[in-house]
């Protein structure tokens, strides 16, 4: 990863230590966020779809990972 | 077009700790500045513990996040620039999560699909992206396979996003991991 983005990501990191002591006082943590629009969420049944699905996606994620290699490479 | 540039983006304002939760301000066209939540949240009970969904808008009046405004952003490409770097954040500190995004209405789908195909060159460095399309399953005695109420039972089958697939053609949902 570039240095620059790391560096970004170290600095969010300093803002949720930060962000850490004014949760209580704004409240924000307490909102509790619905998906009741959730396709993917709606669609999966048991939790044999779901081992199914996830087996499927990891795959599909190496594959993805593979050819970003491939593709680096050329 | 969106054009994403990690080098390019707003501070947060705030984070939460588990890196699930960002604040940012963002300029509108009218030169009002808005806060934009954006926030990864699993569902409880779900048979997915891992997938995570993205959800980023500005605060409604109960707090949460509306989705469903359309806001004219000064800048775009810094604001999906910043959700992008917030969901690798989020990512590294949680290897084990996927992220999905169940665009809210077809405006919002395409503009997740035509920003993944535009930058993908560039976010490959960074994250792997999948779309998800639904199929129903053709039996072998010429019939599909329904569900407990006989309408046709679709299935979620995860892909390699396709690059070359058109704009009008969106991908029901989408996901992304780190790649690495």
């Amino acid at each position: 990863m570039k240095e620059s983005i790391q560096n970004k990501i170290n600095k969010i990191q300093e803002i949720a230590l930060a962000s850490a002591s004014k949760k209580d006082i704004e409240g924000i943590e307490h909102v509790v966020e619905t998906n009741n629009n959730n396709n993917l969420i709606k669609s999966i049944r048991n939790a044999k779809e779901a081992e199914l699905f996830f087996s499927e996606l990891n795959l599909v994620i190496d594959q993805a990972k593979r050819n970003s290699i491939k593709n680096t490479l050329k | 077009m969106i054009k994403i540039n990690l080098e390019n983006t707003f501070e947060a304002t705030y984070v939460g700790v588990n890196f699930d939760q960002y604040i940012f301000e963002s300029i509108l066209k009218d030169d009002t500045i808005i806060q934009l939540k954006v926030q990864f949240t699993n569902i409880e009970q779900s048979l997915l513990p891992n997938v995570y969904n993205l959800a980023f808008g500005p605060f409604d009046t109960n707090g949460k996040i509306n989705d469903l405004i359309n806001l004219k952003h000064k800048d775009i490409n810094k604001v999906f620039s910043t959700i992008i770097l917030f969901s690798i954040t989020f990512l590294k500190n949680n290897p084990q999560v996927k992220i999905g995004i169940d665009g809210s209405d077809d405006l919002r789908a395409n503009l997740y699909h035509r920003m993944f195909r535009y930058n993908y060159k560039d976010l490959q460095d960074f994250l792997v992206i999948i779309g998800v399309d639904w199929y129903v399953r053709l039996l072998r005695n010429g019939t599909i396979e329904l569900d407990s109420e006989g309408l046709a039972f679709f299935k979620p089958k995860p892909e390699l996003f396709d690059f070359q697939r058109k704009n009008g053609d969106l991908y029901r949902y989408y996901m992304f991991n780190l790649n690495q």
